[in-house]
């Protein structure tokens, strides 16, 4: 019943991989450098909803990031650990998270869709396809 | 990272473009790499560094690089801890491998000569809007990553500074302040106007451009006012008519109006009452004239630093200081000349234990208190030598 209604178009900024994984949303700006340790991906400023989890292999999604340039580099240093999230899916595109994806091979997405940002939930399980240019949203 | 260093470099400058809505990469003939010290990057910007360098990457186009945490002269006295300075030095040596032209310093424009007009890709706020208010130069404000890409590439996204229409007058500020214009003044006067103007090209207007072109010190004022500007906004350039070089004559419409009590207000909001236990200043990194004038000062006056006296400048400064024998005297009136490093980008405030720091940079007064924690009390130049007199 919820295929269309929770089917977003979306833009594919960084890598074209189908993926599955289980939502982590914050609804603040993030700022990679000192908000996610690069060492584990666990949300480390106290303002954050998810404060105290991980976003390591699930699809993190936020609207927009903010602060240090530096942000890429944690992003990269995630990656490279094995702690990266599956895809990072944003309201919009800024080059600090896009530089740090590229260099950490993590999934970048672009949802504009207010009714994504509205409706989605942590936990729920997101399905990307590069194919359809899609996201999915699925309630558990 | 399994990817070739050139392929992923041009993956992110085509990305960027598209992001940025433009098709175009342009070549740029020199960039200033940001974001070295390891204090702010960590093993994160370490590892991906090192990790360049280890593929036998070579910068396309010559690199100068920005501060490091230390300067190696100083590490016992500075009490730079041993696993620092081994990462820091790690970080160097990456560079340098690729071809980075270590000068450490964020005042490139002091040191590099290029014609007005030239594109580049700088980091560093402060060197990005000299470039493109003073000298001409076109280049974006890049992250410290992206600098480094754009040094194994040689080319960036050809959108917003590197074009025309963006480089004309957006605010014409028009600054109703009829005292001179000291240092601390240009940078409460920067720092305010940068929290007006927000992002855009300010046009400035009023009797304080004189002293900006005419003051036997005005480009260290310009350095100070322009750092300030960067530091509270996203303001690239800033059109001081006289001084800036590529500057067509556009008048903006929309005006905003600054006077004393807005500077006072900026002064209140970078400045406490607390009694400094350190003095800082050189962020900028200070020219060769303000260090002579710092001198000046302290030999006319007798005065003997009777607190931790921090002078932050370049290398090639303090080398032609040593030449000119005026670092041993300095020493002896109680400065510490520091080269390589500055303030914001060390932890001497911590391995110190500094709890106050007096500056006359609104950009340091900025930064230490959201970086460091720290309480800031700004003043002009003369009166953080004065301070130093006072026993700690």
């Amino acid at each position: 019943m919820h295929s269309s209604l929770l089917r977003f178009r979306v833009r594919f900024i960084v890598g074209r991989r189908r993926i599955c994984a289980p939502l982590l949303i914050e609804r603040c700006p993030i700022s990679p450098l000192g908000d996610i340790d690069p060492k584990t991906g666990v949300l480390k400023n106290p303002k954050c909803r998810n404060y105290g989890k991980s976003i390591s292999g699930k699809v993190f999604a936020y609207p927009v990031s903010c602060g240090s340039t530096v942000g890429s580099y944690v992003l990269y240093q995630l990656s490279k650990v094995g702690r990266g999230p599956q895809a990072i899916v944003v309201k919009q595109v800024d080059p600090v998270l896009l530089v740090g994806c590229i260099l950490g091979g993590i999934e970048l997405v672009e949802c504009s869709h207010e009714d994504f940002w509205y409706m989605a939930r942590d936990g729920y399980v997101v399905e990307l396809n590069p194919e359809e240019h899609t996201l999915t949203l699925i309630p558990q | 990272m399994s990817r070739r260093p050139l392929e992923l470099a041009a993956e992110v400058m085509e990305k960027l473009a598209s992001i940025y809505g433009v098709s175009e990469l342009i070549e740029v003939a020199h960039v200033h790499i940001s974001g070295v010290s390891y204090l702010t990057i960590g093993d994160a910007g370490l590892e991906f560094l090192e990790d360049l360098a280890s593929k036998g990457t070579k910068f396309r186009v010559s690199a100068t690089v920005n501060p490091i945490g230390f300067d190696l002269e100083h590490v016992e006295q500075l009490k730079i801890p041993q696993d620092f300075v081994n990462k820091q030095l790690r970080i160097l040596n990456a560079l340098k491998s690729m071809g980075a032209n270590l000068i450490l310093s964020c005042t490139p424009y002091e040191i590099i000569d290029l014609p007005p007009g030239t594109h580049v890709a700088w980091g560093e706020s402060n060197a990005v809007i000299y470039a493109n208010s003073i000298l001409g130069l076109r280049t974006n404000r890049e992250g410290g990553p992206l600098t480094v890409l754009a040094a194994i590439l040689g080319k960036v996204p050809k959108y917003g500074l590197h074009l025309d229409e963006v480089r004309k007058p957006t605010h014409l500020v028009e600054v109703k302040y009829s005292q001179p214009l000291n240092h601390l003044v240009a940078s409460a006067l920067g720092y305010i106007i940068g929290e007006l103007v927000v992002t855009g090209v300010p046009l400035i207007r009023g009797n304080i451009i004189k002293y900006f072109s005419e003051s036997p010190h005005g480009h260290e004022l310009v350095k100070l006012f322009l750092a300030s500007l960067a530091t509270s906004s996203q303001v690239n350039r800033c059109i001081i008519p006289n001084l800036s070089r590529d500057y067509g004559g556009e008048v903006p419409s929309k005006v905003i109006e600054v006077e004393e009590k807005d500077i006072r207000k900026a002064i209140d909001e970078l400045s406490s009452g607390a009694t400094p236990d350190a003095i800082a200043i050189g962020c900028p990194h200070c020219s060769l004239k303000e260090v002579m004038l710092t001198y000046k000062i302290l030999e006319r006056e007798g005065i003997r630093a009777r607190k931790l006296f921090l002078l932050f400048t370049s290398r090639r400064v303090k080398e032609e200081l040593r030449r000119l024998g005026v670092l041993s005297k300095l020493s002896e009136r109680g400065v510490l000349v520091c080269a390589d490093t500055c303030i914001v980008v060390s932890p001497i405030v911590r391995t110190l234990g500094i709890k106050v720091v007096m500056t006359n940079s609104g950009k340091a007064a900025h930064y230490l208190r959201r970086m460091h924690g720290i309480d800031v009390v700004l003043g002009d130049l003369y009166d953080c030598i004065k301070e130093v007199r006072n026993g700690a």
